[in-house]
């Protein structure tokens, strides 16, 4: 990649979202395409002239400048928006943001308002995250089909299908109402959960981990918490729990690009950065009335962060925390995990024999984290021919190259 | 008599790292807030409060109720006072304002 590009490829990421959030508050959010039809014609620019006559003083400020000619080359165009060209030469100042508070200001707050349109309860949830990251993230169709594994058509439907809920509900970018802001942050913060998610749990191919998505979690999160509307404790809690996980990543492959499982894991190559300010965000979400079932997953995530060594984990204290998160969410996915922890706090008989009363769950049937704890604790309970049985059985499951090298080598163990 | 509530913040800088005793101390924060929600509550007076901030020039009081998004609570203080000015005119002299702000919002009665 040429060093024009990458610089475009950088400004992108940063900037498309923001200037797409203003051009739609000032085109109105029917016309969210239009602003993203300008903003792509803007960094198009970019690339051509920087490539010919080099990089201006401050491209950022430049691309802003683009952007807004070109936005008013369309209002001219569109009769139904010739009006609206006050509102844009107020939007986009002459300034780059950088040098200009109030701009910097208005900025964050469009860019809120887009990520509250974005997550709308009215949007169905796939098409809210494909949007969030297509608008506010600056992910193209295609690496948004490539990080959740489908297909561009599919991606494009689902972006279609939300552009067209804006329009037909009529659903503003504007800030909700202080009554309506909690359940609008709600939805938004699912979004953003589940986009962490799917980036940190990948569920099949090469790569265990996406970090884009985990990293563009985290980005949103950050902004949430830094707005003083969306500044509350759920999403402290929020933040709290991505970056408690998100620190342990460097450590989750080891050096030959094998699967570590958090005993394993060189806890030195966690990042102690994102542990410290997960912390400090940990502390922020103790405030309230509401205990979320984010504080709780945040406040597990902060017993494994805080612990210097696998054996000094204070396994009571996270059982504790999985008997809070089971009446929060009582899933048969938060029963398993409650279970491996009455494993790791009262012996791997006791953790099986939890583990026995929710297996037969429906939704638990084609789930190998359920083969693979089973794998484990029948191991260290000793018996070898069960284990095997297990790891067996999760093997025939779709899996991630390193998770199925991981069960390999369980198995061997079994021998 | 009014009561108000002056919420020292801080700027939200943080260390890269922390110690042990330091994270041990946040897991004690967050779990005693785990078994004291329930307890009594506050309700504070929405749309309205008052920001003190000291810079170069003086003291300089703007309108709340948000203070610097970047700024964290640090601690509070509950006080009786007949109105902003008189909690204002108590807090012009804190220390606190070394390190940042100090916001005051009034607790509905």
């Amino acid at each position: 990649m040429s060093a024009v590009h990458h610089l475009v490829d950088h400004l992108f990421r940063h900037s498309a979202g923001q200037m797409v959030a203003t051009l739609t508050r000032v085109f109105g959010a029917e016309h969210l395409s239009l602003a993203e039809e300008v903003v792509q014609e803007a960094l198009v620019a970019a690339m051509q002239q920087w490539s010919l006559r080099g990089v201006p003083e401050n491209p950022r400020g430049w691309l802003f400048q683009v952007a807004r000619n070109r936005a008013l080359d369309q209002l001219r165009r569109e009769t139904s928006l010739r009006d609206k060209e006050p509102q844009l030469a107020a939007a986009f100042g002459d300034r780059a943001p950088e040098e200009d508070p109030h701009f910097a200001h208005e900025l964050r707050d469009d860019q809120l308002r887009m990520m509250l349109m974005c997550g709308h309860p009215s949007i169905p949830k796939e098409s809210r995250v494909a949007l969030t990251l297509k608008t506010v993230g600056g992910f193209s169709v295609g690496e948004i089909a490539r990080a959740f594994l489908t297909k561009k058509e599919t991606i494009a439907q689902r972006l279609v299908r939300a552009k067209r809920l804006i329009r037909d509900e009529r659903i503003p970018m504007e800030m909700p109402s202080r009554a309506e802001l909690p359940s609008r942050l709600d939805s938004l913060l699912e979004v953003i959960y589940l986009l962490f998610n799917e980036g940190y749990g990948a569920h099949a191919g090469d790569d265990l981990v996406r970090a884009d998505l985990c990293e563009e979690a985290i980005r949103l999160g950050r902004q949430l918490v830094d707005h003083p509307a969306t500044s509350l404790p759920e999403a402290h809690a929020l933040l709290a729990l991505m970056l408690l996980q998100a620190a342990r990543l460097p450590a989750r492959v080891d050096a030959a690009g094998e699967l570590a499982t958090l005993e394993e894991q060189d806890r030195s190559l966690w990042d102690r950065g994102l542990l410290a300010e997960g912390m400090r965000e940990l502390g922020r979400s103790a405030e309230g009335e509401r205990l979320t079932a984010y504080h709780v997953e945040a406040a597990i995530a902060s017993c494994h962060g805080v612990a210097l060594a696998f054996e000094t984990t204070d396994w009571p204290a996270v059982l504790s925390h999985y008997d809070q998160l089971l009446a929060l969410k009582p899933t048969p996915v938060v029963a398993l995990n409650r279970a491996v922890a009455v494993a790791m706090a009262h012996g791997p008989a006791s953790g099986l024999a939890e583990i026995e009363s929710i297996a037969g769950h429906p939704s638990l049937r084609h789930y190998l984290p359920l083969s693979a704890a089973m794998g484990e604790l029948s191991l260290r309970a000793g018996d070898r021919t069960r284990a095997a049985e297990h790891f067996t059985r999760a093997l025939e499951l779709p899996a991630t190259m390193p998770e199925k090298r991981f069960l390999l080598r369980k198995l061997a163990q079994c021998r | 008599m009014p009561q108000f509530i002056v919420m020292l913040r801080d700027a939200g800088t943080w260390p890269g790292d922390f110690s042990p005793d330091e994270m041990q101390a946040i897991i004690q924060k967050y779990g005693a807030w785990v078994r004291g929600i329930g307890g009594k509550g506050h309700k504070l007076r929405d749309g309205e409060g008052r920001i003190v901030v000291r810079k170069d020039s003086g003291i300089t009081v703007t309108d709340g109720p948000y203070a610097e998004a970047k700024e964290v609570l640090g601690g509070y203080l509950v006080v009786d006072a007949d109105s902003y000015d008189d909690v204002i005119r108590s807090c012009e002299s804190s220390p606190h304002l070394d390190y940042g702000s100090i916001e005051i919002r009034r607790i509905e009665s």
